[in-house]
C-alpha cells in the first residue's frame, strides 16, 4: 500500500471534515427524499446494467 | 453527469475482463454512494465537498484499492477500479460544478443546465462504454443485440432521470 499519500489523503480530508458544519443542517423530510431518491436512483443504475449482463451471458452460454 | 458513469464502468470492464461489473458499477458511483448516505446520516456536504472534492476522491480511490486488492490479490484490477472511482469526478467536471478542495475553486462545465448538451455527451459515453462492453461477451449469432439492449435501457434511464428532475426542481439539496 502507498503509506504516504493514504496519510495525505487521510489529513485532508480531516482537514475538509473539520471544515464542514455538521451541527448546522436540520434534517427535514425533503432531505430525506433527497436522499432516498439518490439512493433509488443509485440502485437502479446499478441493478439494471447488471441484469442485463446477466441475461447476455446466459443466453451466450446457451446459444453456442 | 447521471448514467453517463454507467458507460464508464462498461468501458473498464474491457480493460480487465476478470473484474466483476457490479464491483465496477459500485466504483464509478462511490462519491455518490457516499452522497446518499452523508444526507441519510444528516451530515451537511456542502457541494460535495466531503464525497466529490479532490482530496475526498483520493481517499475513496485509495480505500478501493486496498479492499479490492486484499481480497482479490490482482494489483491491476484494484488500479482499474481505482482509477473507475477517479472517473466520477473526471466526469462530473465535464457535466456539473464540483468542489476542488477547502477554499478551492468550484469548478466544471455544468451542462446539466443544457439538457441537449448534457444528453450529448453522456450518451456519447453511453455509447462508447456499450460498445467496449460488447466485445467483453462470450461470442454469438447476433451479439448487437445485447449492446443495443444495454445502450437502449440506458439512454432510457438517462431521459428518465431528466424528466424526474424537472417534475420536482424545486426538490432543496441536502
Amino acid at each position: 500500500m502507498p503509506t504516504i499519500p493514504t496519510a495525505s489523503a487521510i489529513v485532508a480530508v480531516g482537514l475538509v471534515v473539520s471544515q464542514t458544519d455538521t451541527g448546522s443542517a436540520e434534517f427535514s423530510n425533503n432531505h430525506l427524499f433527497y436522499a432516498l431518491r439518490l439512493i433509488g436512483a443509485l440502485l437502479v443504475a446499478t441493478v439494471v446494467p447488471l441484469l442485463i449482463d446477466r441475461r447476455a451471458r446466459r443466453s451466450s452460454r446457451i446459444t453456442q | 453527469m447521471y448514467i453517463g458513469h454507467v458507460g464508464a464502468a462498461l468501458a473498464a470492464k474491457r480493460l480487465r475482463a476478470s473484474i466483476g461489473l457490479f464491483a465496477l458499477l459500485v466504483a464509478t458511483y462511490v462519491p455518490d454512494w457516499v452522497d446518499g448516505g452523508l444526507c441519510l446520516a444528516g451530515v451537511h456536504n456542502p457541494d460535495g465537498m466531503l464525497s466529490h472534492s479532490i482530496p475526498a476522491v483520493v481517499l475513496f480511490a485509495l480505500a478501493g484499492f486496498a479492499v479490492y486488492a486484499l481480497s482479490t490479490r490482482d494489483l491491476t484490477a484494484a488500479l482499474i477500479v481505482a482509477g473507475m472511482i477517479v472517473s466520477h469526478v473526471l466526469l462530473d467536471w465535464i457535466t456539473g460544478y464540483k468542489p476542488t478542495w477547502p477554499g478551492g475553486p468550484m469548478i466544471g462545465l455544468q451542462l446539466y443546465e443544457h439538457p441537449v448538451a448534457d444528453f450529448v455527451v453522456e450518451g456519447l459515453v453511453i455509447v462508447v462504454g456499450a460498445v467496449l462492453y460488447g466485445r467483453t461477451l462470450p461470442p454469438r449469432r447476433r451479439p448487437w443485440i445485447d449492446v443495443t439492449i444495454m445502450l437502449g435501457a440506458l439512454l432510457v434511464l438517462q431521459l428518465g432521470i431528466y424528466i424526474a428532475h424537472m417534475m420536482m426542481k424545486s426538490l432543496p439539496k441536502c
